[in-house]
């Protein structure tokens, strides 16, 4: 009989690096630059980020752990997207999302600090304009950690600011009023993550007397700006360590040379950068996925029930088999929509709307179906799996629902603006 | 006023004595395919020169799809890169990441079309 202790760490199709290993075809052979960046966003997981991870998780709920980003830092974490002959790692979306699948395997809130400041990032770095990267790219290269933030969310305008149709009727959302040089802010964004600890963000408000989607313009606003508050950190069920905050503008006054993508330009901006982050997050979602399925695979090939491991039980292991498919699968999708993302500008809406939505449904299956696996202790803190569970409902919210990227995914399919 | 197929033409042939920049291209390994719509010409831009139509169109670095009208803002500066695509007014295909290599590029493409259209006028 085969011994549980022979299975503690064989190949798995979830692993790409296995995929290579094992000879397996694939049609995606990632980039030696992204294989290295990979590793070493393994090993800054496991060395780093595992060993504070459930403090992390049980700490207040707005407290923020800046030792982590700082060592993240160190590695070029908050550097990933800025290109090389700035002083950056220069990687695209794929690298990116290949880092945050890693970080997320082990944490998914320290996967979101570190993907909220490089979204935040995209404004500048996209924009091409040369005064907005001199004044806001070189706090990233510098030896202390700082982190951006990107706001779109209202309290009454969610979804409705990612849906063109919806964005003429949403409801109060942040104005910005001419005034001379400058533009006048006024509004109030919520569960803006990293918005506690940012030093500047790239805030979506709509043009005074320009509703909807061909009036929304992009702003690069640093938080210490008269007018801004930083309000209350939400007290969430998952993703604790990173923190997700209130931020209010009132006649926050904001030089015109901070917007990006011009008056108005805000919009298809959204539409591009929502490419990237879909892909991104669905990656993340694939992490949770992956470490939930990971302790479920090594308990399943230790816990011995009716003189056999868990795994040689054919209920267990059709549960185990279809979990791998999902984020095998899930892990395709993601990949491809990373590719797409750094190969065509626009890239499509679909791809990334797709992955996401499958990664993010597969990622709460997986790890449901993990902590029923390990049984009473799944549902305990110690194992770290109902960590994962919490977790995998996060990436279902943000960066887009299942219903908001049903409509991109129809409408891409209709030939709609999406 | 767009970038009709003729202007087109002759800027990237008035380039072609620009020896300065064919060596920066060839420098970076840039090759760059621009195809204008309404009526579709092909042009591609590459350290060994300009080609009009005839040659095989996978092989560029990067591919520009765009109409003349944007064309015609790009290369006199009333329009940058990512506000078109932004604005989905043109499609790039090709490493992404790679459009920064083109901000000393396109000024000097921009330069001798204004100068064809000056003559052209």
């Amino acid at each position: 009989m085969t011994t549980a202790f022979e299975l503690k760490n064989p190949a798995t199709l979830s692993d790409l690096g296995a995929l290579s290993a094992a000879a397996m075809p694939s049609f995606f052979q990632l980039p030696p630059d992204v294989e290295q960046l990979r590793d070493e966003a393994r090993e800054f997981a496991e060395t780093v980020v595992k060993p504070r991870r459930l403090a992390n998780d049980l700490a207040p709920h707005d407290e923020f752990d800046w030792e982590i980003v700082r060592k993240g830092h160190e590695l070029g974490l908050l550097r990933l997207t800025i290109p090389k002959e700035l002083g950056g790692r220069g990687v695209g979306t794929l690298g990116v999302a290949v880092v945050l699948e890693e970080l997320a395997a082990v944490c998914a809130s320290t996967a979101l600090i570190f993907g909220a400041s490089l979204l935040g990032q995209t404004s500048v770095l996209t924009s091409g304009d040369p005064h907005l990267q001199a004044r806001f790219l070189p706090q990233f290269l510098g030896d202390e950690p700082v982190l951006a933030c990107n706001a779109i969310t209202e309290e009454v305008a969610g979804c409705d600011l990612l849906i063109p149709d919806n964005s003429p009727v949403a409801q109060e959302v942040m104005t910005a009023r001419r005034d001379g040089d400058e533009y006048v802010l006024n509004g109030i964004k919520r569960f803006i993550t990293n918005g506690k600890v940012a030093e500047w963000a790239t805030v979506f408000a709509n043009l005074e007397g320009h509703p909807g989607a061909d009036g929304l313009t992009a702003f690069i606003v640093p938080l210490d700006t008269p007018g801004v508050t930083r309000g209350p950190v939400a007290d969430k069920m998952g993703y604790r360590a990173c923190l997700g905050t209130t931020l209010l503008f009132e006649d926050v006054r904001v030089p015109v040379e901070n917007i990006a993508f011009g008056e108005g330009g805000g919009w298809g901006f959204l539409t591009m950068q929502s490419n990237q982050a879909r892909s991104t997050v669905a990656a993340i979602s694939v992490g949770v996925a992956r470490g939930a399925f990971e302790i479920a695979h090594r308990y399943a090939g230790e816990r011995v029930q009716g003189g056999l491991p868990l795994y040689q039980h054919q209920f267990t292991a059709r549960k185990l088999a279809e979990m791998t498919a999902k984020i095998d699968a899930a892990r395709l999708l993601y990949l491809q929509a990373a590719y797409q993302a750094d190969n065509m500008l626009p890239a499509p809406t679909y791809g990334p709307a797709v992955a996401k939505l499958f990664a993010d449904r597969i990622a709460i299956e997986v790890a449901e179906e993990s902590m029923s696996i390990l049984g009473a202790r799944g549902y305990c803190r110690d194992y770290d799996v109902e960590k994962f569970v919490r977790e995998s409902f996060g990436a279902r919210i943000y960066e887009g629902t299942p219903e908001v990227l049903a409509l991109a995914v129809t409408n891409a399919l209709y030939g709609h603006r999406a | 006023m767009t970038a009709n197929a003729t202007l087109l033409q002759q800027t990237l042939t008035a380039l072609l004595d620009d020896a300065e920049l064919t060596a920066i291209l060839k420098e970076r390994g840039l090759s760059l395919l621009f195809v204008q719509r309404d009526p579709e010409t092909v042009a591609l831009l590459s350290g060994d020169g300009v080609t009009f139509d005839e040659f095989p169109q996978d092989g560029a670095t990067l591919r520009f799809e765009l109409s003349g009208d944007t064309l015609h803002k790009l290369l006199t500066g009333q329009l940058s890169l990512p506000r078109a695509a932004a604005a989905r007014l043109l499609t790039v295909k090709g490493p992404v990441t790679r459009l920064r290599q083109l901000g000393d590029v396109l000024p000097r493409v921009g330069a001798a079309y204004a100068a064809v259209a000056r003559q052209a006028a």
